[in-house]
């Protein structure tokens, strides 16, 4: 049933980020490419000496400078609607897609409110890593733009050999690198994943007002971020002895590994509280306008 | 028949301070068309989301063929709003795509026919729809599937006459024989030719349950004149 539910909140949520991963590809290529030209005008300005050249290059270069300044604005802001997009569609998936006239359709819908909920987190989760691939690559075709020896680059970047070499020294350095890559991984995961399931507790918690329910989310939101850094500030200073101790005994290295799994813990116990939360208010007290 | 389909035993639901349904006992049996009658603010859409599984019940039981209302219930319970309640990035085609995902009891050749009477194509998008033609498609969908429960919640307020007819015929000719049709209302004598039996709701109460036939032979009166009657204002 999950795989179902996610199926149709992909279609719905594809209409609108395809597009916009498209624009934000696009917008990079020619930016880049622009950016790349400007620089090679750039050096047959400077490199030659005769007047005739400058002459003759001057208009049609300045032509590419406004060129390339337009689109770095451009691409300026399709990245910024990249970001904002997807945050938007987050919430907007869930309020309007369960808490306003389509929740008539999910919520008589033989599945338990559950994998309604599961089935949101998961589409969203996996929207804002596509987000983030794509910026990354957008950002990589910026480089290859902007940099004037963009093959060595390549070359270098791709190159088996410089990796290798790279994964050696690291070895070196930390030993333990991959504890380290996993446990940083494992906490970006669950990281994310409670502060999608905050943002949809609070929808919840608001959606139990009688009315101004977005209102009072915002509310929810922000009494909640308040609790979670009192909570937390609370833990810093009686962990700040513990963790101090264990700085004595031994160096860095338990003490960051500590931090981390406790963070991964903490993470955890969010994203389950705030699941529970939304589970509970959308099963029993749900009451749709 | 006198299987009980919907049964509900002093059911109470309460919004802060508002009851909206008190105390109510009624045992609804199957093959049936029945009116959910009486005015504004008297219930009966509370009583429609309580039995669907939108709400939850303050107090009292609620069942759908001998369950309590959960999956097993909406399984079997084909519900119509009264809004909208399709995204409209839909197209008719993919309206049907879901619905055959999760209702096991959808036919789907059915509402492609129901969808041609209406001159709709499977590739029309619901928002270029007119309000009447997506009120049209919405009922097409719930009326396709084989449900045991059919919960109409003013399918006719607000279209046009013919609409109207159309909505009732749709109803009456594809309705699974075996299962019941509840339809609420205040529009009674555009329905009081299909239903067999009427419940009347005031201010939460039930203050009536009978058969049409019953009700014509003992008040000699037809349910739209005895609904004037008993919510008659300042009598």
């Amino acid at each position: 049933m999950i795989k179902k539910l996610c199926k149709y909140e992909f279609r719905s949520i594809g209409r609108t980020l395809i597009p916009i991963y498209i624009a934000v590809i696009a917008v990079s290529i020619i930016t880049a490419i622009s950016i790349a030209m400007n620089v090679n005008y750039a050096n047959i300005n400077y490199s030659s000496n005769s007047v005739q050249w400058a002459i003759e290059m001057n208009v049609p270069y300045k032509l590419q400078q406004v060129f390339t300044f337009v689109m770095s604005l451009t691409y300026f802001a399709v990245m910024v609607a990249l970001f904002v997009l997807t945050f938007v569609i987050i919430l907007q998936r869930f309020y309007k897609g369960l808490l306003c006239d389509e929740g008539y359709l999910m919520f008589t819908l033989p599945v338990k409110p559950w994998q309604l909920i599961t089935s949101k987190g998961i589409t969203a989760f996996v929207i804002s890593i596509l987000s983030g691939i794509v910026s990354c690559i957008s950002i990589f075709i910026m480089m290859i733009g902007v940099a004037e020896d963009r093959w060595t680059l390549l070359a270098q970047m791709f190159s088996f050999k410089n990796w290798s070499m790279f994964f050696i020294r690291l070895n070196e350095v930390i030993p333990l690198w991959g504890l380290y890559a996993l446990e940083i991984i494992v906490y970006i995961i669950v990281g994310s994943l409670a502060s999608l399931y905050q943002v949809y507790a609070s929808m919840a918690i608001g959606h139990l007002a009688k009315k101004n329910r977005i209102l009072m989310s915002v509310v929810a939101y922000i009494v909640i971020s308040m609790i979670l850094s009192f909570i937390g500030g609370i833990f810093g200073v009686f962990s700040a002895f513990t963790m101090q101790n264990l700085m004595y005994i031994n160096a860095g290295e338990a003490f960051l590994h500590a931090l981390l799994i406790f963070s991964i813990i903490i993470s955890i116990i969010e994203c389950v509280v705030f699941f529970v939360i939304t589970e509970r208010i959308l099963s029993k007290k749900l009451n749709l306008e | 028949m006198n299987n009980i389909l919907v049964s509900a035993r002093s059911l109470t639901k309460t919004y802060q301070n508002i009851t909206a349904l008190n105390n109510i006992n009624i045992e609804i049996g199957s093959g049936k068309i029945v009116g959910l009658l009486g005015p504004n603010g008297s219930g009966k859409t509370t009583f429609i989301k309580l039995l669907c599984g939108l709400l939850q019940p303050t107090s009292g039981m609620l069942t759908v063929d001998g369950k309590n209302i959960g999956t097993q219930t909406k399984s079997v319970i084909s519900y119509l709003p009264d809004r909208m309640f399709i995204a409209d990035w839909f197209k008719a085609c993919d309206l049907m795509e879901f619905f055959a995902d999760f209702y096991s009891d959808f036919d789907k050749n059915k509402a492609v026919e129901m969808l041609s009477t209406l001159g709709i194509a499977p590739n029309d998008k619901i928002k270029t729809m007119s309000k009447g033609t997506k009120e049209k498609i919405q009922l097409a969908m719930i009326m396709s599937r084989k449900a045991k429960l059919y919960l109409l919640d003013e399918p006719i307020a607000g279209v046009d006459p013919a609409a109207r007819d159309f909505i009732l015929n749709t109803i009456l000719t594809n309705y699974n024989e075996e299962g019941t049709v509840i339809i609420s209302t205040h529009l009674i004598s555009d329905i009081e030719r299909v239903l067999d039996e009427a419940i009347f709701l005031q201010n939460g109460n039930i203050v009536r349950y009978d058969t049409v036939d019953n009700i014509r032979e003992q008040e000699g009166k037809s349910v739209d004149q005895l609904f004037r009657e008993i919510f008659a204002y300042g009598m």
